[in-house]
């Protein structure tokens, strides 16, 4: 059976790189669909050529792939969700959230002094672990990462940026935030790496 | 997938039960597969059947695998313990609807 060569399938995914299909998950998966087909057109007797035949094969099922990509966002958010429940309950995450809490109940009086300094440090230590991706995933997209990363950024600067000082500086309301700020943030970022390195192993 | 819109509720059990009987497929396998069996009756685009792998993967009831095949990548997809328990209750339920229907489209003759 007629298989395609490297620069065929190379040819496949630039084209869908250019399309709109952003995440490298999803293009990988729709390149092999397409390379199926039209091996499989060759294979029943074809003679057009890989390009013929790609473009009339695209020509027919362009407008549903690229419609299907929306769905593929919602998939990926739903999958985001269910990552981070799995991950807030991890024993590793309450571990690390016991330990780093203790720390700041240490020092609470050192942190609230200085709240604006230490939420701003919170902040570029987040941007940090949304960078991390970028650093070993040679700048691919990936979908359910980029989401995570997407959110994570938004909510972390909300809450963040936009905190109410004087909600924080409250001792009592400000270490339940510090709590909670800490689970999340332990959470979000075991599941960034966990993402980041089984992405690496399984595409790059 | 095929124009009929009856059979897009069914296409998550479909899905489901290929996979119960085949082990692990991948996304074009799936689409053979499918007409295959219906005798080309039954198309699933390749619109609808990812975006539905990738839910029922969301949902914890396939599990996915990557593997290097004639230079490029290939995602195989299976079920997950919980995706063998879905199966079996989506497949009874879906043919308890067809029964249902059968019973007013072709009812059993009476001989009262």
């Amino acid at each position: 059976m007629k298989k395609l060569s490297q620069e065929e399938i190379r040819f496949i995914e630039n084209y869908l790189k250019n399309s709109g299909v952003e995440y490298l998950d999803v293009r990988t998966e729709m390149t092999d669909h397409v390379a199926s087909e039209i091996e499989s057109k060759i294979e029943q007797g074809d003679r057009r050529g890989f390009y013929e035949i790609f473009k009339s094969y695209m020509l027919e099922h362009k407008s549903t792939l690229l419609k299907s990509l929306k769905k593929f966002r919602k998939q990926a958010d739903k999958k985001m969700w269910g990552l981070l429940r799995k991950n807030a309950i991890h024993w590793k995450t309450v571990i690390a959230t016991t330990f780093i809490f203790g720390l700041f109940f240490v020092s609470k009086d050192f942190v609230f002094e200085y709240l604006s300094f230490f939420l701003f440090g919170l902040y570029a230590f987040l941007l940090a672990i949304c960078f991390l991706p970028l650093l070993f995933l040679k700048k691919n997209k990936f979908s359910t990462l980029q989401r995570l990363v997407f959110w994570f950024g938004l909510v972390g600067y909300i809450f963040l940026i936009q905190m109410n000082a004087n909600f924080v500086s409250n001792e009592i309301t400000g270490t339940v935030f510090f709590a909670v700020l800490i689970w999340i943030f332990v959470t979000v970022a075991k599941t960034i790496l966990n993402q980041t390195f089984y992405f690496k192993n399984k595409f790059l | 997938m095929s124009n009929s819109n009856l059979y897009k509720g069914s296409l998550s059990t479909i899905i489901l039960k290929l996979l119960s009987e085949n082990g692990r497929m991948y996304g074009y396998e799936i689409t053979q597969k499918t007409k295959e069996l219906t005798r080309g009756k039954l198309k699933i685009t390749e619109g609808a059947l990812y975006p539905a792998l990738h839910k029922l993967e969301a949902e914890g009831l396939l599990e996915a695998e990557m593997e290097k095949v004639d230079n490029r990548l290939r995602k195989y997809y299976k079920l997950t313990e919980k995706g063998s328990k879905e199966t079996v209750s989506k497949i009874s339920e879906l043919e308890n609807f067809v029964a249902t229907l059968q019973t007013i489209f072709q009812p059993k003759p009476s001989f009262s």
